[in-house]
């Protein structure tokens, strides 16, 4: 009864105060109205996207919403209509009466549009003071709040009248500490000092924090949204080099450089003033886009869905914004109107990767006297002409551009393009170089091959009975070479036409394979004592194969292009060109910031940005609470789920930024030093019914294992796993056959000695045919950006882990580690403890003697077997293989799978 | 609380206890029974007491198994599809499109008007019209017509409904293969096969729910993404089994242990994981529980049905199946075995159509006739074997490539080809459809005289797409998916179901 | 000033409720009093307060009416019995004061005048109510019917109901094509709203067009906009009806056109112009084969099916709009008949069984005849051998029978014409000799023995 009456008396309190937009309103236009009256379509002319939009007069000739008169507004009179044709929403259920009244009220009382919450930051966040713990509850664990996040916490605790779950056992927190740090369970005398105390809780942290192995568990996760692969997928998915990458992420998070300067650098390194290697390498981010070598695809389509993909993974790696969508219209849901994708998109599109199969520009890695020729030659520009003569020469040394490629020349005479990156030309052939730009130097330089002596070529001017410009012979090379040629000198930009003649060669016969042609301005100099040298050492370098990274490069002013607006998408129909911009509906632009990449960079770590740091913050703490503070981690916005703790997610975001100064492992740190963190994670099923998520933090974490990590564990456990860190992506055991791609030889060479056994990190990813086990739980193929893997259960995975040898190696070698003769009991519960953890408890080391004794049996039965099973061991003996039968049910338990 | 959970647990052990699928009942009783065992852990379980309704608990019969079955919102034609897909591009001017008038142009050039503001592969400059390099008759009571590289095809050209005008817009082996297969040219979209094996699950629980089986010497150019499930949990994606090494990677026990010594490691980590489960109330536990279950007996049913050694000899001849290696016959037969056996999907993929005319094998005339008589006889048999079993009307066949081929000869590089080929053309090309919900001899849509593009009933990818969910007892329109704050849908935002070609 | 005068008007609806109040408890008491008589002063002194307050009313209506830019037609009505009121008060008030300036009044009943005062303010008040509240308020809550009579334009989809028997007689104005234009455009070109002046619910209202003219070419379709407007493209501005809007049906536009065609024609009927019966196929009703009957039946308890499944045994609702169930023991071939009992809980709603490959035996046959609705039955790889199949002619819905890969007898065969409502046997490998498809009862069972074969022919081994 009293029941009844306060509820009546919350609901009538409710109903006087005024509606809230974002949390009352919007909800339903966006569930009920925004697919007709939104970005996509916008029925009768009337969407409520954007405010402007909702009260602008529609197709009728009147504003469908007139604030403050909901009778009057049509917008109320069509929920109201009978007639099928008008009532809304059109042909689907008529909205509920709560529904309509709000509607009304937010109409009467002048139907005011709020802002969105993610679009906004607060300046600041107080932490919420709780009610003295003991007072609180008597089953309340006592020293529950170590941080202010706890505060949080609690605050949402107390009303539902549940209490936090008791402190984990040590050794369980030492292994969920270290896998959620480091991805490996901890080493043993780590756990033993913090067991003894000789080790605080802060000191195993830092020390787990110190450990290599963090950079490389928490480069999985961020390779993810990088989409870092060793092949370039599509359809002939070849093999990429760019774990320098790879590497570089590695060595970032293990320097902890400060989450900013990790943005700026991948975004633009290139852009920086003075970039240094690593700082081009950072910007390997954006070149892991897939690039196509399938035969009889246009370059051109392919560099724009490049393009887009970088546009797309930008925001929803930093803004958790889906804005792919944008570039068909404007968003479905989200304040984002179609012209600012455009907007954004400019920002990406002038780089200068084509999509060509060398995936030109690369980043060549000198050997020390090379790189000496290279300072020689730079040296020389700058002292003889200046420091941006110096830098257009550093370029072409370093990654060969800016280049014309030969995709875009046109006009073909007796002569093609082959598809693979190169222009053939036959005797008489030509082409046209359309509007190339020389720098009016005196020189030119072309890369190609040919496989005939003497071939005349010849460039003019404008046509084919155009001024010669140049005319000079080529001949029969060694692979693909880079040459010069004098050139006529010329102003401003001009078509260029070549023509090749060999009257020696067969008709139709490929004379001459050219891939790209360039100009630099000459270098000063000419005949001065030295000069020769340099350019002897300019042209060496230019043709010194070496390793490689693909990087970013801009394009100079006279190759810039623009961006127009894609009608309905499609890259063939342009529109409006746009010019480099951000969304409006977020944080406002700089004018002291540069239109390009760097900027955009600066732009997404500026500290008014909404949705960067909170971003970042909800994506660790999904990673080790297995879901955000934010469920959707893919999508903060209007359509996302509201935040479970709100006040906490700015609250981290803003001390992630302030406090933190971008330091992610500070942030990691902060959380696992929580009481939250540090609770057990045991449950019960009224617990579970209340919160099934565990949204409440009335437990601690727990998730089955990541793809590499279960691997990693397995080989950390049996002490098989490699310390070895960077290098080329390795090639574990995986089953015969699984490689199968088209026009492809690449194969799976399996890797010798402790490469078998090295991180998951480091294995060899082929997109189009990802290695097996990794992919069965969950692992991506990283073709375009995962935010977040979906975990799943299936049998396959059970397959994997009690059928792949790996884990059957593990097994045994687990199993030899903890054998005692003669201790039966001791040997079995030694290897529980070395994999899970945790003391083994009778009834467990029960069942397990039973597989024992079984197995025993069985291979006293069919000894042959044993060395069968064991065909890696040296002397097999049937007590080995027993405790590795028992030593694989371990490494199967949900207790080992999982983090708990 | 605690002792409905006992029961639920019980139940599921129960339920999940028998290894055998029906076709090989006999011989697993012979293996050990690790499974059946595993009930024996609950002791003094009467199966017939009323277990606890599912719903006292707060989680559903999906998180206890992902692949359990779901109603389709309307009354379902069919129960499973087997999607024949020719990977690189059958022509379809040698094979179902007859195009006399194409006899007469031949070897003319081709029309500018066709070529202006049209996109090509390979060919450049202007082209010249290529006849039919096949003979063609009309065929059966519908009168469709069939060409000579098909002989025994025509038999049964009354059991199936032809899409003579079908486009897409994507003319690259791999964008076009992920279109036809996941409704987007670009990656990260669920298959078809996923969709329907989340929407509907698997009857059979000791087989995977969508089947994948390839043949032809390579994988489809767009690689795993046709099978995959995308932003779909990855339980969904398609299971790919292998002719050759072991039917599902590591469905086979390591050497030296045996069934009984595997159905014991499963029992004891089962054993083990129950006690788990009453201390952290976490159904994953349960879930996980089952796919063990599920895993071992998995491994006695996988390699069961990919086995075609004991069909009998007149079924083998039927399909001219070459038992030990991998072929399209191969594959044929095992598609209906799998069906047979309550499989929801079968996917599958037969490399190397690709018939440019740069050589042999990739030519219109003879490498192109190969591979009609590898794939002529099994898919006939295909359709007779499924219908004398009864099992048409339950399942849906369909066939395609991920596009078609120009009316014009190749030209690539300017060059004449070493061999007749054509070039790849979405505009217009066919597809079939047979069993249940198909009307049986149908023709729908037409192309102009010379195959170019579709003048009647030209039918978009998104609507074969539309098509094949409405056969399965859904409408395109409603079944979605959320996913990053939008739901989305296996036809994006258009299809439309192709009503000329439904009984 | 103009601000106070209109503040002042939006009293109005404030106001006008005094002389409503006054006037009925004037006509009330008069009523009260009519045979004694004693308040005839209180009665006057209040319509004296309700002639003031009505003309107060009056002003303020004014003022409001000019101030807020009403249409003069829309308030005249009103705005004329409103004085009409405020003076008849006033007449009232004289009337019954002892001495009356307006003797002749003195002749009427004063009753009757009292009523007609009363139907006046309701008139009054009613038009006012209709100007705030909009003329269908009353009449909203009102059922359909009631409101047509009523004389109130109503909303209903008008079915067209053709089949392949009737067509013939269906009126082709009456009995298609006006439900075509009420269904997909008298919304918008209607009573409700007429836009581009146009309405289409009425023969008049068609022939007279909208504002650019009439909108039937007579015999021409494609010159009458009411058809060439249909078949723009989609995208075009005047494509009908808009693209937010259900589009026509190509059978309806067909339908529109040789109307049109055959010179608008408002009466005969489909037969009389001959018209092709192609037109209206996609009308008649579809017969859809399902795998259940066409029943509603009671929802099967969930309980019974999660006791059911915990056998092994796998059951599935047919579909969402149904609640038949298809039962399987795909999972359970240890199957035997003993173990149906498990399935009598759910014996109704079973349609779909599949016993394929399970221990079941003739003696089976007889249980299954309990399942009413039974509508696909698979009972191949058993030993059935037909023995007791007659046990089956019970179950008026089978309509698919299979019996493939079972010791099934061919003398029995002959027993399937007795089968209500068979459609299909399958009878791949039984005991039987006849190979493919053999019509049984005048074709109404087929009879399906397999046997296909592909004999080998030469082209099977040439290389190319």
């Amino acid at each position: 009864m009293g029941w009844f009456f306060i509820l009546s008396l919350v609901c009538s309190c409710q109903s006087s105060d005024p509606v809230d937009f974002s949390t009352q309103i919007k909800p339903i236009l966006n569930n009920k109205c925004i697919t007709c009256h939104g970005g996509v379509k916008k029925s009768g002319g009337f969407s409520l996207l954007f405010e402007e939009e909702a009260f602008a007069v529609t197709k009728s000739g009147k504003p469908a919403i007139i604030p403050g008169d909901a009778s009057g507004s049509e917008f109320i009179k069509r929920l109201h209509e009978e007639d099928p044709e008008l009532r809304m929403p059109y042909e689907k259920p008529k909205l509920s009466d709560e529904e309509i009244d709000l509607l009304t009220r937010w109409i009467e009382e002048g139907a005011s549009w709020g802002e969105h919450w993610a679009y906004s930051l607060p300046e600041k966040v107080a932490v919420p003071a709780i009610t003295e713990e003991a007072g609180f509850s008597p089953k309340f664990p006592t020293g529950f709040t170590k941080t202010p996040i706890d505060h949080f916490i609690l605050a949402r605790l107390e009303p539902e009248g549940l209490s936090p779950n008791a402190e984990a056992g040590k050794t369980s927190l030492a292994r969920r500490a270290a896998l959620d740090i480091a991805g490996l369970p901890p080493k043993r005398s780590l756990v033993d000092r913090f067991h003894a105390g000789q080790l605080t809780y802060e000191g195993l942290l830092d020390s787990l924090l110190a450990q290599a192995s963090y950079g490389e568990k928490w480069a999985s996760w961020w390779l993810d949204m990088a989409r870092y692969a060793d092949s370039k997928g599509y359809e002939k998915d070849k093999g990429r080099d760019i774990w320098e990458y790879r590497d570089w992420v590695i060595r970032a998070l293990n320097d902890d450089m400060p989450y900013d300067q990790f943005t700026i650098e991948q975004l633009a390194g290139d852009l920086l003033p003075e970039p240094s290697l690593d700082q081009l390498i950072a910007t390997a981010f954006h070149r892991n886009t897939m690039n196509n070598d399938e035969g009889g695809t246009d370059d051109e389509e392919f560099r724009v869905a490049t393009v887009i993909d970088r546009t797309n993974t930008t925001f929803e790696v930093w803004q958790s914004t889906t804005i792919g969508c944008v570039q068909c219209h404007g968003h479905p849901y989200d304040p984002f109107r179609q012209k600012e994708y455009f907007e954004l998109m400019a920002f990406f599109n002038n780089s200068r990767d084509e999509d060509t199969p060398n995936e030109s520009p690369v980043l060549k890695f000198y050997s020390p006297e090379q790189q000496k020729k290279v300072e020689k030659v730079v040296t020389w520009a700058q002292k003889q002409g200046s420091d941006s003569l110096a830098k257009a020469y550093k370029n072409f040394m370093w990654y060969t551009e800016p280049v014309y490629k030969s995709h875009f020349f046109e006009d073909f005479v007796n002569g093609a393009y082959d598809d693979h990156a190169s222009v053939v030309l036959w005797d008489k052939g030509s082409c046209k170089m359309p509007h190339m730009y020389t720098q009016g130097a005196g020189h030119v330089y072309l890369n190609f091959r040919s496989h005939y002596d003497g071939t005349r070529i010849r460039i003019r001017k404008g046509s084919l009975d155009g001024p010669i410009l140049a005319e000079f012979t080529i001949n029969k090379s060694k692979g693909n070479v880079t040459q010069k040629f004098p050139f006529q000198k010329m102003e401003g930009k001009a078509d260029l036409v070549i023509e090749s003649f060999n009257p020696k060669a067969k008709p139709k016969a490929g004379i001459l394979n050219l891939y790209w042609v360039a100009f630099l301005e000459d270098l000063p100099g000419q005949g001065e004592p030295g000069y020769n040298g340099v350019t002897k050492n300019l042209m060496e370098v230019l043709n010194t194969q070496t390793a490689s990274v693909p990087v970013m490069a801009e394009n100079p002013d006279y190759m810039k292009r623009t961006t127009q607006v894609f009608d309905r998408g499609s890259w063939l129909t342009k529109t409006d060109t746009v010019q480099p911009g951000t969304p409006q509906s977020l944080n406002a632009w700089n004018p002291e910031w540069p239109k390009n990449r760097l900027g955009l960079s600066q732009w997404i770590v500026d500290k008014k940005n909404p949705l960067t740091a909170r971003t970042l913050v909800n994506r660790v703490w999904h990673q080790i609470f297995g879901q955000g503070l934010v469920a959707t981690v893919e999508d903060i916005g209007s359509q996302s789920d509201s935040p479970s703790h709100p006040a906490l997610l700015d609250w981290l975001a803003l001390r992630f930024m302030n406090e933190h100064q971008w330091s992610l492992k500070s942030l990691i740190r902060e959380i696992l030093l929580s009481g939250t963190y540090r609770q057990s994670s045991e449950s019960s099923p009224e617990l579970y019914r209340i919160d099934p998520k565990n949204e409440l933090y009335a437990r601690g974490p727990r998730q089955r294992l990541g793809a590499e990590q279960i691997r990693d564990q397995a080989l950390a456990v049996s002490g098989l796993l490699s310390k070895k860190m960077y290098g080329p992506g390795v090639m574990p055991p995986q089953p015969e056959g699984v490689w199968q791609t088209v026009y492809n030889g690449d194969r799976w060479q399996e890797s010798k000695g402790e490469d078998r056994y090295r991180r998951g990190v480091y294995t060899y990813l082929k997109r189009t045919s990802p290695y097996p086990s990794f992919l069965t739980f969950d692992a991506g193929s990283r073709e375009v950006c995962m935010i977040r893997r979906t975990v799943t259960n299936t049998p396959l995975q059970a397959l994997v882990t009690l059928n792949d040898p790996v884990y059957l190696e593990a097994a045994y070698h687990l199993a030899k580690n903890s054998f005692k003769e003669d201790d039966l009991d001791e040997s079995i519960s030694q290897s529980y403890e070395m994999a899970i953890y945790a003391p083994i408890d009778p009834e467990t080391l029960g069942t397990l003697k039973a597989l024992y004794h079984e197995s025993l049996e069985e291979f006293g039965k069919n000894p042959d077997a044993i060395a069968e099973l064991l065909s890696f061991a040296e002397h097999p003996q049937p007590e080995l293989a027993a405790l590795t039968i028992v030593a694989n049910a371990i490494m199967n338990l949900d207790e080992f799978l999982t983090k708990t | 609380m605690k002792s409905s959970i006992e029961k639920l647990i019980r139940e599921k052990q129960v339920r999940e206890a028998e290894v055998k699928t029906r076709r090989h009942f006999i011989k697993s009783c012979a293996q050990g029974m690790g499974g059946l065992a595993l009930s024996s852990i609950f002791m003094g379980c009467d199966p017939l007491r009323k277990p606890a309704p599912q719903n006292t608990m707060a989680f559903s019969e999906r998180d206890l198994n992902p692949l359990s079955t779901l109603a389709p919102p309307y009354g379902p034609k069919v129960k499973s599809v087997i999607y024949l897909h020719m990977a690189g591009a059958p022509s379809q001017l040698e094979m179902f499109d007859y195009k006399p008038q194409l006899h007469k142009y031949h070897g003319q050039d081709c029309p500018q008007s066709l070529l202006e503001g049209k996109k090509f592969a390979f060919i450049k400059g202007t082209p010249k019209l290529m006849g039919p390099q096949a003979e063609f008759k009309q065929e059966g009571e519908s009168g469709n017509w069939v060409s000579n590289f098909l002989p025994h095809f025509k038999k049964v050209v009354d059991e199936v409904a032809f899409l003579k005008a079908v486009h897409t817009d994507q003319f690259n082996h791999g964008p076009a293969q992920l279109f036809m297969h996941t409704g987007s040219p670009r990656l990260g979209r669920p298959s078809i096969g996923a969709w329907a094996t989340y929407g509907l699950g698997s009857v059979n629980q000791n087989l995977p729910g969508f089947v994948v089986l390839t043949s032809g010497g390579n994988a489809p150019d767009a690689g795993k993404s046709v099978w995959g499930s995308g932003f779909l949990p990855s339980v969904y994606q398609g299971v790919q089994c292998r002719s050759q090494g072991d039917p599902v990677l590591y469905i086979e026990d390591p050497k030296g242990m045996s069934r009984d010594l595997k159905g014991r490691t499963i029992e004891a980590i089962n054993a083990i994981n129950k006690k788990e489960y009453t201390k952290y109330a976490d159904p994953e536990i349960l879930a996980r529980i089952n796919q063990y279950e599920m895993a071992y007996r998995m491994q006695i049913a996988v390699p069961e049905v990919m086995n075609i050694n004991n069909e009998p000899e007149h079924i083998k001849q039927m399909y001219g199946v070459a038992p030990g290696k991998e072929s399209f016959a191969n594959n044929c037969l095992l598609a209906r075995k799998l069906v047979e056996d309550g499989v929801r999907f079968v996917q599958l993929f037969d490399w190397g159509w690709d018939t440019h005319g740069n050589v042999r094998s990739g030519s219109i005339d003879l490498g192109l006739r190969n591979k009609c008589r590898e794939i002529d006889r099994p898919m006939t048999a295909l359709i007779l074997d499924l219908k004398q079993r009864g099992l048409l009307d339950d399942t849906l066949i369909i066939w395609g490539g991920e596009f078609g081929r120009t009316p014009m000869q190749e030209n690539r590089g300017n060059k004449k080809m070493a061999y007749k080929g054509r070039d790849h053309h979405g505009d217009a090309f066919t597809m079939w459809m047979a069993g249940g919900g198909i009307k049986k001899g149908a023709s729908h849509g037409k192309t102009d005289d010379i195959g170019f593009s579709g003048i009647e009933g030209r039918v978009s990818v998104h609507d074969v797409h539309a098509t094949v969910l409405h056969l399965l007892g859904f409408d395109h329109e409603q079944f979605t998916y959320e996913f990053q704050g939008r739901h989305f849908r296996l036809t994006d935002v258009e299809g439309e179901i192709i009503h000329e070609i439904l009984a | 000033m103009d601000i106070l005068l209109q503040l002042i008007g939006r009293l109005h609806p404030l106001i006008v409720h005094l002389p409503i109040g006054f006037i009925l408890l004037g006509i009330l008491l008069q009523f009260y009093d009519r045979k004694q008589g004693e308040f005839k002063r209180v009665v006057s002194l209040i319509y004296l307060w309700g002639a003031l307050s009505a003309t107060l009313a009056c002003i303020t209506g004014y003022l409001l009416y000019s101030g807020e830019g009403f249409s003069f037609d829309s308030v005249k009505w009103h705005l004329w019995s409103g004085m009409a009121t405020a003076v008849f008060a006033f007449l009232m008030f004289d009337n019954l004061r002892e001495k009356t300036l307006l003797k002749a009044l003195n002749k009427i009943p004063v009753l009757w005048m009292s009523l007609l005062f009363l139907l006046l303010i309701s008139f009054t008040g009613h038009l006012g109510g209709n100007l705030t509240h909009g003329s269908e308020y009353l009449v909203e809550p009102l059922p359909n019917s009631v409101k047509s009579r009523l004389g109130f334009p109503v909303f209903e989809k008008k079915p067209i109901v053709l089949n392949a028997e009737n067509w013939r007689d269906t009126p082709f104005y009456e009995g298609v094509i006006a439900p075509i234009l009420n269904n997909k455009c008298v919304s918008c070109h209607g009573p409700k709203q007429a836009k581009g002046g146009l309405s289409l619910h009425t023969k008049e209202a068609i022939l007279k067009g909208g504002e650019n003219g009439a909108v039937i070419v007579t015999d021409t379709p494609d010159k009458s906009e009411l058809y060439a407007r249909l078949i723009l493209p989609e995208e075009d501005e005047e494509h009908m009806p808009p693209k937010d809007k259900t589009p026509m049906e190509k059978a309806e536009i067909e339908l529109i056109a040789s109307w049109i065609a055959q010179g608008n024609p408002f009466e005969g009927t489909l037969g009389d112009f001959g018209l092709d019966r192609e037109l209206f196929l996609s009308f008649f009703p579809k017969k859809v084969v399902l795998d259940h009957p066409d029943l509603e039946i009671p929802k099967a308890e969930k309980d019974s099916i999660t006791a059911i499944e915990a056998h092994n045994i796998h059951v599935d609702v047919l579909s969402g709009d149904t609640h038949f169930l298809s039962v399987s023991c795909i999972n359970k071939p240890n199957f035997a008949d003993a173990d149906f009992e498990i399935l009598r809980p759910i014996s109704q709603q079973i349609a779909v069984l599949d016993l394929g490959g399970t221990q079941i035996t003739d003696a089976v046959l007889d249980k299954l005849a309990a399942l009413p609705n039974l509508t696909v039955l698979k009972l191949d790889n058993t030993d059935i051998t037909g023995a007791t199949i007659a046990k089956l002619t019970a179950l008026e819905h089978l309509r698919d029978l299979n019996l493939t890969y079972t010791p099934f007898q061919e003398k029995y065969v002959s027993l399937f014409p007795e089968f209500p409502n068979l459609n299909k046997v399958y009878l791949y490998r039984t005991n039987t000799t006849a190979q493919g498809l053999v019509p049984l009862a005048e074709g109404r069972i087929t009879l399906d023995y397999g046997q296909y074969e592909l004999p080998p022919i030469p082209s099977d081994s040439i290389v190319y």
